[in-house]
Parts: structure tokens; sequence; C-alpha cells
């Protein structure tokens, strides 16, 4: 087998070659019955395709089942690749290859230290060969992470929210965000690729002379720029493509998760557990027996050129019920006219003698309080027994000699 | 403090329409205009009278009572509990689908389909087919839903209080299983 002859078999069945990759695994029926639909009548027979298949390590036996195949390695990731549906590779893979550079780094330096040409080239290649395996899975990740956001965006139906959710935080904790610490600037890659490019830079001065070895190293520099670069694009681009979509998915996981849980306490506990009237304070408010606006409008045409029918007589009003207190002006005159008094609380008992107990005391307070004049001590200067029809009352006797005007 | 009552357009209207209870968003053309355009003064005018005017994130207007439609409110809401759970199941994005303005048919919704969306119907008091239309009818009072035409309804955007109900109890439910499980490994540490 050549690589020109695997190639032309491939591409003559590539049809094929894409359904085996995307079963994964196959048993022996299907594989023929497989090999058979999609062969063209220029083609071999059935049993001689399946041979070649073989021959060309295109398919290898499955570890779990010895009539069970699958594409072989090389074939999947070749597949994965152009069908943009590569593995994510996570944190830990890619930190492998990191630790790989910081060896191949210390092997240059001793090179370089020891101006061992050979042994210089060796080590770059090895490290060429690592740097590009970085930035195929560092590409590979954004293939992948665009390719899953994307499935994830159009998934209609089928896939529950929670379930979506899970797999974008997956994406999100498990490859995301331990990448972003790796590729960040100062990041864990930043300085393994900045301590390489120190070495680097010391051994392309050291060997200036040696043409072939100056352009390897130059080479090298030129892989380790790039990489540095597209795997902070890669990973912008990848973080750009599924925040938007975790977020998202983070909102809807919690709104369903919250209608899950509401649902869940109304069968346990009934509806009222949840008091969602006072949550929602929708105010409902309506108002009973009054007058709609077409009800008022009509009654007040009706009123319009209202003519009374007669003259409304009011009623006399009922006689004012007697004053149970001493008006002031009342108490006023009586005062003056019987000036000077001697003894106002008996001028007041005396006077207004059917008035209850609270008016005739509430007058004589009015008459001693100093509004018609001052009141001095009457005679004798001693406490005194008043009758009264409430009953008795003792008090020290007050003079009122005049009355102001 | 005074009102020029000329500065309130369409006063009369809205407040009809607020005090029943109505969420009105941008569905509502002029009187939604009107009131976001001058959000502070009728804020202002309706404190002065005794409610509480709220303007949602979202972009709808809503009078906000200390709790008043009892029965109803919660009827309300294990609708929409339903819904959203329907749609998760499914797998659908569910503010995408919840605000289609294709809408949803009455005749396909999931309400009384599965047992356990029958008992919470039931728990709120709709048992029926009847029952739940015209619960879609009474939704379409408060303004969060719009009937296209018999079979067929769409959620207006004041149905954002629903996602917010949700929102929050996600929230209590996770402090709450936050709390069981400190308990839980306080109560293991005391044992040992």
């Amino acid at each position: 087998m050549t690589p020109a002859t695997f190639l032309q078999f491939a591409a003559e069945h590539v049809n094929l070659l894409l359904v085996l990759f995307e079963r994964s695994e196959v048993d022996e029926a299907e594989l023929l019955a497989l090999i058979s639909r999609h062969r063209t009548n220029s083609d071999p027979a059935t049993d001689y395709l399946r041979r070649q298949l073989e021959e060309y390590n295109i398919i290898e036996r499955s570890p779990t089942a010895e009539t069970v195949f699958e594409l072989s390695l090389p074939l999947r990731e070749l597949f994965s690749w152009l069908t943009h549906a590569q593995r994510l590779s996570s944190a830990t893979v890619l930190r492998g290859y990191l630790d790989d550079l910081r060896a191949n780094a210390k092997d240059l330096e001793t090179a370089i230290k020891s101006c061992d040409a050979n042994m210089a080239v060796l080590t770059l290649k090895e490290i060429d060969g690592t740097i590009d395996r970085l930035r195929a899975l560092s590409a590979g990740n954004r293939e992948s992470t665009v390719s899953e956001s994307q499935a994830l965006r159009s998934a209609g139906s089928g896939i529950s929210a929670v379930v979506r959710f899970q797999t974008v935080r997956r994406l999100w904790e498990r490859f995301l965000e331990p990448l972003r610490q790796l590729v960040d600037v100062k990041g864990e890659m930043d300085q393994r690729f900045e301590a390489l490019r120190a070495v680097l830079d010391e051994g392309e001065q050291q060997f200036t002379t040696h043409g072939a070895v100056y352009r390897a190293f130059a080479r090298t520099i030129a892989r380790v720029a790039r990489l540095r670069r597209t795997a902070l694009d890669d990973h912008h681009s990848s973080v750009q493509e599924v925040a938007p979509l975790y977020e998202r998915m983070r909102r809807e996981n919690l709104w369903v998760r919250g209608a899950s849980s509401a649902l869940q306490r109304i069968r346990k506990e009934g509806v009222s557990s949840l008091d969602i009237d006072s949550r929602l304070g929708i105010l409902s408010w309506r108002t009973q027996f009054l007058m709609s606006d077409e009800k008022l409008r009509a009654r007040i045409a009706g009123l319009v050129g209202y003519q009374p029918s007669g003259r409304v007589v009011i009623g006399d009003s009922p006689p004012t019920p007697p004053a149970s207190f001493v008006p002031q002006a009342e108490l006023r005159s009586a005062l003056k006219a019987a000036m000077p008094v001697s003894d106002v609380l008996a001028f007041v008992l005396h006077s207004w003698p059917d008035l209850p107990l609270g008016s005739q005391l509430r007058a004589y307070g009015q008459a001693v309080s100093g509004v018609f004049g001052p009141v001095e001590p009457g005679e004798p200067a001693a406490e005194k027994t008043y009758n009264c029809k409430a009953g008795r009352i003792r008090a020290w006797p007050l003079r009122l000699p005049r009355v102001m005007p | 403090m005074t009102f020029n009552l000329d500065e309130l357009p369409h006063l009369s209207d809205i407040f009809q329409k607020l005090r029943g209870g109505k969420h009105l968003c941008a569905d509502d053309g002029p009187l939604f205009i009107a009131l976001n355009a001058h959000y502070e003064r009728f804020a202002a005018f309706f404190k002065a009278i005794g409610f509480d005017l709220v303007k949602h994130e979202r972009g709808f207007c809503y009078f906000q009572a200390e709790a008043e439609l009892g029965k109803e409110a919660s009827q309300l809401a294990v609708f929409f509990f339903v819904l959203m759970e329907a749609w998760g199941d499914a797998g659908k994005d569910v503010e995408e689908t919840a605000f289609a303005q294709s809408g949803h048919r009455c005749s396909e919704l999931p309400h009384l389909s599965r047992e356990s969306w029958r008992q919470c119907m039931a728990e709120a008091g709709i048992e029926d087919k009847n029952k739940l239309i015209g619960l879609i009818r009474r939704m379409e009072r408060y303004g969060f839903t719009e009937w296209l035409d018999d079979d067929s309804f769409r959620f207006r955007t004041p149905a954002w209080r629903f996602f917010d109900l949700c929102n929050d109890i996600a929230k209590e439910a996770a402090a709450a299983a936050e709390e069981a499980a400190r308990r839980a490994s306080a109560e293991r540490k005391a044992d040992v």
C-alpha cells in the first residue's frame, strides 16, 4: 500500500468511510451490508472490499469483540478533523504537551551550551512536532466547541433543558475555564513559551554561523509565536461561542428548576404553601354599587328641564330644648345686678337652683375665674357647708366685690 | 403636593386598566407610550392616591398590591409552572417558545395530559378543559395573554412576571437544599 493507493481507495469509498465513522462500531453482518449498499457496479465484490478495508488498516477489530469493527484511530482523527467533529482536549492533555516542551527546552539548553548542532536540530524537530500538536489541539478544541454550541443551539427538542445545561456547563467548567487559566496572558502556557523563547533566542545567537541550524531555530521561534497567538485566539473564539449559550441555559435551567420545584411543593404541601398571591401581588380593585358613567349621564339627561309639581313646604322646627348651663352673658348680668356678691357659691346655688350640680359648679368656676373681676376671701374665713339639690358642698366662701365692664 | 392632570395623558383609561390588575406593555399602544414617557409623574400621582405603580425592567407597568387575587393568582402561576416544566422536558428554548408570535393552541396544552400536572391543576381548582380555557381568558384580563383566534393565544411581555416567580422559587429551593446539606453535615460531625 502506498499513500497514493490508500488515498485513491479512500476517495472512491468516501461515503462508506463516513458511515463507518458515524456508526463508530459495526458487526460483521452490518459491515457487509454497508459495503454492499455503497458498492457501485464497477467495484470489486463485497468480500474483496471488506478485505481491502482491513489491509489498508482502515478498520480494525474492536477491543470489545472479535466480530465487531471500528474505524482505526488515524482515520477517526482524520474524519473528526474533516467533519469538524474533533473531541475536546482537556487542560490536562495540553499540560502534558507543555511538560514535554519544558523537557525539550532543557535538552536544547544543554545542546546550546555544548555547541552540539546535531543535538540542537533533533531537539528543535521534537519541539516543532509538539508545537504543531498543541496548535492542532487548540484548533480542534475551537472547532469542537463551536460544533457543540451549534448543536445545543439548534437542539429544538428531544434534549431537556436540564440536560442541555449540564452539557454546556461541562463544556464551560471542564474545558474552557481550565484552558483559560492555561492560555491566559501570564498563564502557565505563556510562561512556558516565554522560557522556551529565551532558550531559542540564545540558540539562534549561538548558531549564527551554522546556516541550517540557525534557520531551524528561526523556524521554531516563528512556530512558537504563531502558537501563542492562535491559542489565545482559539480560546477567545470558544469563549465567545459558549459564554452567551452558558448564560442563556443557566437562566433557562433556573426557570425550569423553579417551575419543577414549585410543582413538587404543590403536590406535597398544597398550592397555598407557595404564597403565590403575595408574591405576585396583582391588584384586582373592582368597584361595587357605583353608578356607571352611562347611567349617570342618563340620569342627568332625565333631570334636564325638570319642573317641580308644587311648592315644597318645610315644616316648623321642633322647640329648642332648655339650656342646661348658664350662658356667660346671663351670669355676668346676674352678678352685676347683685354686686357686691359676698358669697359667690351661695349666689350661684341660689340663682339657678334647678340646674344639675355640674352646670352649677361650671358657672361658679367661671364666676371666680377672674373674667368678671378679682375675687377675695369671704367672711367668715372658714370652711362652710352649702346645701343644694344634689347634696352638700363644703367650700371656702369667695367674695366678688365688683363686676368689671 | 399638587398635580396637573393635563400632564398625565390618558390618565382615566390608564387608571381603569391598572386598577383592574392589568399589566400594560408596548402592545397597549398609546396608553403604554404615555405611561412610559411620563412614568415618574404617573407614579407620583398614583402614590398620592394610594397605588404603587411598578415599572418592570422588561418594559411593562402594573399596580403592585399586597395580596388581592387569592386562589386566582395561584391558578395563573400553576398554569405557567406546568407549561415551563413541559417545555423544559421537551428540550425547548423556553423563552423563545413562551413568546413565540405563532402562540399556543389551547387544544395542545399539556396541563391535563400527565397525572402529576393534573394533580397540581386540580389542587389549584382547574379540573377540566373548560376551566383551563376560562383561566386563559382571565390571564388576558390581567394583560398576560392575548387571544389570536378561538383556539390560540400568545403570551405578552408581562408574562415575564412568571419567569421571575420561577427564578425566585428556584433560588429559594437551592438555598433550602444548601441549608439542609449544611445541617446534615453538622449533624454528621456531631455524631462523630
